[in-house]
């Protein structure tokens, strides 16, 4: 019996003096439960000890990777600006633009900032700003699609060419391939209102955008043939009385459009057309569609194309 | 913010080992979240006689309760029984120290000195010293501090037990873990007394019986305090052991006849009636009569009640014990027993009910109540001399019992 007396004689004892500690008495299911503690402290000590390596671990890669560069240290200049564009703007033009010159201190730069700022520039539909340590800052765009052209008087009594994007914005395109531009319509019917220093943004474009692709797709002959759009009878409502787009083209003269149904109206405007050819009628000076499934034609006098400005 | 303790409350028994873990919250507020049941081998008459067997059922007990309570043990809380389990009652008496006698703390911690002096032969340990009535000047007070008399009395059951069958008990639990260690060890009377009867029926005067399968433990309360608690070595299983032996059955036929058909008191049709053994009417299968079982029951159970007469004697009584005798443990179910309790003791005998905060139903069966009262003394730090008596706040327990 293992026990601890402090005196076996006369003085009163208690089951408080009799030794607890005793490992003979273990059983396997003491034995298994203690190594089921021991394991499972090890996996935690393991898991603290991976999870406390990885962290300092990332510290030091940060550390190497970015030059060393500690904020606390002293001030780094931007020394390189990276530009990536989905569409034609490229890095000589943004360099142009760019609200951040090289040189500027990294730290201070504000990259929310420079990001609503690049995308202040009309042509850029979004854009997103990232620095790379130590002196690297990279500007990611993504482009405006023009869909029509608009003409304004410019500020030197001149003709200025504007574009007009799928989502109603106004702006100065940049870096366009001449040979985009000229299959462009123009747009005619509508008033350009000035806003800051650029213009604000046209309603209901979304519709014409989607009348021109799908007849760019369906009928590109009839596509290619327009020259201008005229959005003066067009409301965005579609049963407000007179509603139609005006075309106009080299070929077809007018064409009357509803704003709705475009791939039926296409179809029977290329029938109409096709069937004119096969009687080697005169040209059409004038077709409207928006009657529902009539068409109402006038033929040319002559075979000469109206030219239309 | 100091960690929740998780105290685990451990009664071996002789049919069973019973492991109940509980979580004390900011040291007033009590969960209970894990309880486990083992098959008791190894132990006869309450009596450990084979320790690693015992040790085994223990540990698979506590293990079980760990797993379901998702927690490990800080420290048990033990009940002990058996027939080596003894108690006296002793007197401290000091002369009030000061000199216009006004009595103090320390006079109360002199005179309990004094009552706890007693030495015990070789081999035998103190449990537990409950501390009993005070009196000032022959006067009995509830709390003597700040009263005026010239001479202090204190009177104390003392608990004691053989040495070496306690250290089997604390080996077998620090055998389970070696950071574990047992805070208390409490007669298994006193912890079941302490759930089975209400602060009303304690201060009343009540007998607490409970009634386990090796051994019968009591525990008699006068005016709120224990003064006498004692172990029989005699239980439900000694009533199965007659059944077997008498109707010639096996040990597990006797104990589901017992359990099925068994009661404890003879009633009219039972002179005809008979049981089926096994019910199933297969070869082997046979008609009992209700008589020999009712018989055999009766008798067993009236000698445990008699033992109990004997031992305390004039202490049981209508006047002695207003608040009648109270019946708990697992072999209190048996149909008819406090009739047979109200025959031999002459007093009212009615079981046990566990009070309304206990509302888990598994929990209120009343072989739980001593692992119960063992939590309770947990919640309370144990301080059965320090009469720290009162029950736990209702409203917070309601909530942790479910």
């Amino acid at each position: 019996m293992t026990k601890k007396r402090k005196d076996s004689g006369a003085r009163p004892s208690s089951w408080r003096e009799i030794q607890q500690k005793n490992r003979r008495a273990r059983t396997p299911v003491s034995r298994r439960r203690a190594f089921v503690i021991l394991a499972r402290a090890g996996m935690v000590a393991a898991g603290l000890t991976v999870g406390l390596g990885g962290v300092g671990y990332g510290a030091y890669f940060i550390w190497t990777q970015s030059g060393q560069v500690s904020p606390f240290e002293r001030a780094q200049p931007v020394t390189r600006i990276v530009f990536d564009s989905d569409g034609v703007l490229n890095g000589q033009w943004f360099a142009r633009h760019s609200p951040v010159p090289v040189g500027t201190d990294i730290f201070k730069l504000d990259i929310h900032a420079m990001k609503r700022e690049v995308e202040a520039l009309g042509q850029v539909r979004e854009a997103s700003v990232s620095v790379e340590l130590p002196g690297t800052v990279h500007v990611r765009v993504r482009e405006h699609v023009p869909v029509l052209r608009a003409f304004v008087r410019g500020a030197d009594g001149g003709r200025q060419t504007l574009l007009v994007a799928r989502d109603g914005s106004v702006y100065e395109g940049a870096l366009y391939p001449s040979e985009t531009l000229r299959r462009l319509p123009g747009l005619t019917g509508v008033r350009l209102v000035r806003d800051g220093g650029g213009y604000r943004p046209l309603e209901g474009i979304e519709v014409i955008a989607d009348l021109i692709e799908l007849a760019r797709d369906v009928t590109p002959h009839i596509a290619a043939d327009w020259r201008w759009i005229d959005l003066s009878r067009y409301r965005e409502d579609p049963g407000a009385p007179g509603n139609a787009i005006v075309i106009h083209g080299r070929h077809i003269g007018r064409t009357v459009l509803h704003p709705t149904h475009f791939l039926l109206q296409l179809e029977r405007l290329d029938g109409v057309v096709r069937n004119a050819r096969d009687r080697a009628e005169t040209g059409i000076a004038h077709i409207d569609l928006s009657y529902a499934d009539r068409a109402i034609v006038r033929f040319r006098d002559d075979n000469r194309p109206q030219r239309h400005s | 913010m100091p960690r929740n303790k998780i105290i685990g409350a451990v009664e071996i028994g002789s049919s069973k080992i019973t492991a109940l873990i509980g979580e004390i919250e900011g040291g007033r507020e009590l969960n209970i979240i894990g309880s486990a049941e083992a098959t008791s081998m190894g132990v006869k008459k309450g009596e450990i006689v084979d320790l690693s067997s015992v040790g085994r059922c223990t540990h698979a007990a506590l293990l079980a309760a760990e797993r379901k309570a998702g927690a490990q043990v800080d420290e048990v809380f033990l009940s002990a029984s058996g027939a080596h389990l003894e108690g006296f009652t002793s007197t401290g008496t000091v002369n009030v120290r000061d000199a216009d006698n006004w009595v103090s703390e320390e006079d109360v911690r002199s005179a309990g000195q004094s009552a706890r002096q007693k030495a015990l032969p070789a081999g035998r340990c103190y449990l537990v010293h409950i501390r009993g009535a005070a009196y000032a000047d022959g006067r009995e007070v509830e709390n003597p501090v700040g009263m005026q008399a010239a001479k202090l009395e204190m009177k104390y059951w003392n608990v004691h037990a053989d040495e070496g069958r306690i250290t089997d008990m604390i080996h077998i639990i620090s055998g389970y873990d070696d950071g574990l260690s047992v805070e208390e060890i409490i007669p298994a009377s006193v912890a079941a007394g302490r759930i089975a009867a209400s602060d009303d029926e304690r201060r009343a005067g009540a007998l607490v019986v409970d009634i386990g399968a090796g051994t019968t433990d009591f525990v008699l309360y006068r005016k709120g305090h224990i003064v006498h608690t004692g172990v029989i070595p005699v239980g439900g299983g000694h009533l199965t052991n007659d059944l077997s032996i008498g109707l010639r059955i096996n040990f597990k036929q006797a104990e589901r006849l017992k359990l099925r058909d068994g009661k404890a008191v003879l009633e009219k049709g039972d002179k005809e009636g008979h049981v089926m053994l096994e019910g199933d009417l297969q070869i082997g299968d046979r008609p009992i009569p209700r008589l020999a079982i009712a018989r055999i029951l009766n008798a067993r159970v009236a000698e445990i009640f008699s033992i109990i007469k004997n031992r305390l004697g004039s202490a049981v009584s209508p006047q002695a014990v207003p608040g009648g005798v109270i019946l708990t443990g697992g072999t209190s179910e048996l149909p008819g027993i406090s009739e047979v309790g109200r025959d031999v003791l002459g007093v009212d005998t009615r079981a046990g009910t566990h009070p309304a905060w206990v509302t888990r139903e598994d929990l209120r069966d009343p072989g739980y109540s001593t692992t119960l009262g063992l939590l309770f003394f947990g919640l309370q730090g144990q301080s059965l001399g320090e009469r720290k008596t009162e029950a736990p706040k209702a409203g917070l327990l309601r909530r942790l019992f479910k």
